[in-house]
């Protein structure tokens, strides 16, 4: 799913966040969103997501070539900078959960996330509660549980801001695989250093 | 490309509730936990309260203050009442029982001396197929326990009973009292109020009940404090203390909640819909109140079941949904903001 941005604008009382920005994410690719902490990393993925109202500009989702459709907060799944996971339930019963809203049937769900588990290599965390999960672990069964709710938009929020290098390039991995999976993919990160490993890189100032 | 949020069943919903709280590690368990005690102590309380007043009240029936005496026996200007029309009041629903007592005179019996014989009707003590019954003090003084057979002063074998206690006003404690009254009218009758009628609110009906002849105007005595034990019932304030007890159980599964945000998000990042979210904290809550009213009945049943009425149950059921109101407020603060939100929370 490709995703324009055109003219943006966002203001929170007298503080203008930014103004006039226009960026592309393509479809089914890793696009990282470059910025210092305070350049609107986050506002501008809530308004890429749907859930914030731009000042001025647009947001569309779809095909340049034609006119695309307004973003929709329900089709987006989310990966948080702090991996929030039900702590005393097992990792496998995390990413099941994001099946079961599907409307899997509970059996269906879990062997979804079993093999989704076993796809990141975390198959020997899988019954071990999430809880006691190292972070980087924790990290990924995010991502995992982003690739099982099946929405077609992952959104992180500075996905490496806790992790060492190793897990951060295990996760950035992960991203590669979901876009490989047809997922677009839009990571917001302060860290130069995600540059080089994604396809599409946005800068925010 | 607009999704339709997929139908989850309230039973998946339901497990899902279990499986968060059922742990004891999980923080949901200490709600549960909490939940099940105050439950305890509510039931413990009602018990406790429902005991004393039971004492209460057994204390002040026996006192004669539901004791209303209709006409004057020794006033020979006093109308006459239909005895029939002064047994008939027993069957009132306010009424424990009515009817007359007169002294018939004064028999010897080898195990108890010379005694008082009173006539009572037997709507006003029960003789439980006895032809006699020997009143409660004198059976303590006697040392007889009964039933049995108690001899008269000519070898004569009556088969008798001990009388339950009477309360001052009905004053058989200490005669032998016999169920025998030729009399087709009487200047007297004795009314022995249920525990929760105030004699001055019962009088009317009584009165107007009665078949009276002459022109000289009934006497009544009644006691203005009848009725003070239900009166002291209903003013007592474990009820509320027992609600208040249902409301901290709420704001503590509240508190809990807030206390995990990382979990509502954790359901909303997975693809859980406000109201599914909503469903899932409802139901959860749903359980501890459930674990409340369990608790409170149980120890109730446990503690002090056989003095209390129905309406203890209804009070701990009320406290539960207290419970469940107060829990409210929180279940939409974490059902309502968006899951990105939650996570920041």
């Amino acid at each position: 799913m490709l995703i324009e941005v055109r003219g943006a604008s966002v203001s929170f009382g007298s503080r203008e966040v930014f103004a006039e920005v226009d960026m592309t994410f393509p479809d089914a690719e890793v696009s990282a969103l470059i910025g210092p902490s305070g350049s609107g990393k986050s506002t501008m993925l809530g308004a890429v997501s749907g859930q914030l109202k731009l000042d001025r500009g647009h947001v569309r989702w779809g095909a340049a070539s034609d006119a695309g459709s307004e973003p929709d907060p329900d089709l987006v799944a989310w990966v948080p900078q702090s991996a929030s996971l039900l702590g005393h339930r097992s990792c496998v019963e995390n990413v099941a959960l994001a099946g079961l809203c599907r409307g899997l049937p509970r059996s269906a769900a879990m062997e979804m996330a079993h093999e989704l588990l076993a796809d990141f290599g975390l198959s020997k965390v899988a019954l071990t509660p999430a809880g006691r999960a190292s972070g980087g672990e924790r990290q990924r069964i995010c991502v995992c549980r982003a690739l099982a709710t099946g929405r077609p938009l992952v959104i992180a929020d500075e996905p490496s801001a806790n992790l060492d290098a190793a897990n951060t390039d295990l996760v950035l991995a992960a991203f590669a695989r979901l876009a490989g999976s047809g997922v677009t993919v839009i990571a917001a990160s302060h860290d130069p250093a995600i540059v080089g490993v994604v396809s599409h890189v946005e800068y925010l100032r | 490309m607009k999704r339709r949020d997929p139908r989850v069943s309230i039973l998946e919903w339901a497990t899902e509730a279990v499986r968060n709280l059922a742990p004891w590690r999980s923080r949901g368990f200490l709600a549960v936990a909490l939940s099940v005690v105050t439950g305890g102590v509510a039931g413990l309380m009602l018990a406790a309260s429902a005991s004393a007043y039971q004492a209460d009240q057994d204390r002040e029936d026996l006192s004669g203050a539901q004791v209303v005496v209709l006409g004057e026996e020794s006033d020979p200007d006093s109308p006459l009442i239909s005895r029939a029309s002064c047994e008939g009041l027993a069957r009132l629903p306010q009424v424990r029982a009515a009817g007359t007592a007169r002294l018939m005179g004064y028999r010897y019996f080898p195990r108890l001396g010379r005694v008082a014989v009173m006539a009572v009707s037997p709507q006003l003590v029960q003789f439980g197929g006895q032809q006699i019954l020997v009143g409660a003090d004198l059976a303590d003084r006697s040392g007889l326990r009964g039933p049995g057979h108690l001899a008269d002063s000519d070898g004569v074998g009556h088969a008798y009973g001990v009388a339950p206690r009477q309360p001052e006003g009905v004053d058989l404690n200490g005669s032998v009292v016999v169920a025998r009254w030729p009399d087709a009218q009487v200047r007297s009758c004795l009314v022995w109020l249920q525990s929760a009628v105030a004699a001055e609110a019962a009088l009317p009906t009584l009165v107007s009940q009665l078949e009276l002849q002459g022109q000289g105007q009934l006497a009544v005595r009644a006691n203005p404090e009848s009725g003070a034990a239900a009166q002291r019932l209903l003013g007592r304030s474990d009820r509320a203390a027992v609600l208040l007890l249902g409301m901290l159980v709420g704001a503590a599964s509240g508190l809990f909640r807030r206390l995990r945000p990382a979990d509502a998000a954790s359901y909303r990042l997975s693809g859980a819909s406000r109201m599914a979210l909503f469903t899932l904290v409802l139901v959860e809550d749903l359980i501890c109140a459930s674990a409340f009213v369990a608790a409170g009945l149980a120890m109730i049943a446990v503690s002090g079941g056989q003095v209390l009425g129905p309406a203890s149950g209804l009070w701990v059921g009320a406290a539960g949904l207290a419970s469940l109101v107060t829990s409210l407020p929180v279940a939409l603060a974490v059902v309502l903001p968006q899951p990105i939100g939650l996570v920041k929370d």
